[in-house]
């Protein structure tokens, strides 16, 4: 039993659907990971199954879901910039962090960095990702331990 | 804690709607289940400090604490990620199940995390089930059985979603439950809008894995609606129960010797389309279902 690298490998793959693409049309790509013969075989079933899509759709669901919350102002200004830009905060973050302060941080100081290098132009942006990121600053309290 | 009451009959997830609900219906409940992580922003497992306190969560959940029994159900402890048994999670929400006076704990059988380096983890974005393996049962006692001596209270694991089944196994996820409790003492929350959402994904009949289960285990029962994505039927807590999963509850409760309580799971954003009157309705039907076979 490899448990770690079969984790691992499903990691890898719920979080990019192009990678689940990927395997898809050529299983060797399995053998990057130190699975045993039968987690290969699972892996490779696993992400030809139809109810892969629907895991790589629950893990943009439950990224998204911190930053929609948090950020409610700035991803309504950002309108149909949101997705692509989305697509490259993730692919620059791979790490999920479903904590709703920590996501909401990374991305809006991400944003603030893609405003600052004049990459975004919405009236209002700066102000409210700003003012957002001070909201979520008084929405929690101190460190306990 | 309420002292007068027990953890037993019918109860709901604690969301932030369900306070006002409570407001006006308050004897639609007996018992509330606590998430202890909506208490807390969680940094991971090498972070120092790690926790940081949401203070508005606390105060709600010391309130409705004063007046409800509450059993705790955790969502951060990923008992089966192939890692070190995560000790500080348990110590966290030990100290918060004691705080509260909970009655159980449970958790997934599942990983939600995976390693990122020595003493460090991340969030994977989901929760994934465990294969069920000889080899993955062996290692995963000790850890069960450890995490029981820490929290000091029934743990009860609950079955998850197999959105991918896996090829091959070793046993089924039922076989693999009623080894895990005979060897350990842990319970089970057997969700039945899970094995609903199984059934309609992939054909897999709850009657079969009810069957199989060692009904003694079953402590606590998860019940839900659910939502369609695309071709998916999700878990997605969006409502009342299917009519399929009512008649699965209704079977099972005179079945579960040990059953202590039927657990309403309903998403807060789903809340003001369900409406308070559909929600009192359905809470209704499932406290009809429970009282028809226990006292009061």
């Amino acid at each position: 039993m490899s448990l770690e690298a079969f984790q691992q490998a499903v990691a890898h793959y719920v979080a990019a659907p192009a990678r689940c693409l990927a395997l898809r049309a050529d299983p060797a790509l399995a053998d990057g990971f130190a699975l045993d013969a039968r987690e290969r075989r699972r892996l490779v079933a696993m992400v030809a199954h139809w109810g892969m899509s629907y895991q790589c759709t629950l893990y943009r669901a439950n990224r998204l879901t911190p930053l929609g919350r948090s950020l409610p102002r700035s991803c309504a200004l950002l309108g149909a910039d949101l997705v692509p830009l989305l697509e490259r905060f993730w692919a620059s973050a791979d790490e999920a962090e479903l904590q709703f302060k920590r996501e909401a941080q990374r991305f809006g100081h991400w944003l603030l960095e893609r405003i600052a290098a004049g990459e975004l132009r919405q009236a209002g942006l700066e102000a409210a990702v700003r003012e957002e990121l001070r909201d979520l600053e008084g929405r929690f309290g101190p460190v306990v331990q | 804690m309420n002292p007068d009451r027990a953890a037993r009959g019918v109860g709901a997830v604690i969301n932030r709607t369900l306070a006002d609900f409570l407001a006006t219906h308050p004897a639609a409940l007996d018992y509330l289940e606590l998430m202890p992580e909506m208490l807390w922003t969680d940094y991971g497992r090498g972070s120092a400090p790690r926790y940081e306190e949401m203070p508005a969560a606390r105060a709600m959940v010391d309130r409705l604490a004063a007046q409800y029994p509450l059993v705790c159900h955790g969502i951060g402890l990923s008992i089966g990620s192939a890692m070190p048994l995560d000790e500080q999670h348990l110590a966290q929400v030990a100290r918060t199940a004691e705080r509260y006076g909970a009655g159980r704990y449970s958790e997934h059988l599942g990983f939600f995390r995976v390693a990122t380096g020595p003493g460090h983890d991340r969030h994977m974005g989901l929760g994934m089930p465990l294969p069920c393996d000889e080899a993955v049962l062996d290692w995963l006692i000790p850890r069960v059985r450890r995490a029981g001596e820490m929290l000091g209270m029934p743990l009860l694991l609950e079955n998850g979603v197999r959105h991918t089944p896996y090829a091959d196994e070793d046993m089924s996820e039922p076989q693999f439950l009623n080894r895990l409790g005979a060897a350990t003492g842990c319970g089970v929350l057997l969700d039945l809008h899970n094995l609903y959402t199984d059934y309609r994904n992939n054909g897999s009949p709850p009657d079969a894995y009810i069957a199989e289960l060692d009904l003694a285990l079953v402590r606590e029962i998860h019940v839900a609606g659910g939502a369609m994505l695309g071709r998916a039927y999700t878990d997605a807590h969006a409502g009342p129960c299917p009519s399929t999963v009512t008649a699965l509850l209704r079977a099972l409760v005179p079945a579960c010797p040990r059953l202590e309580g039927i657990t309403f799971e309903f998403h807060e954003s789903v809340a003001p389309r369900f409406g308070p009157a559909a929600l009192q309705n359905e809470l209704a039907l499932l406290a009809e279902i429970w009282s028809s076979h226990h006292v009061a």
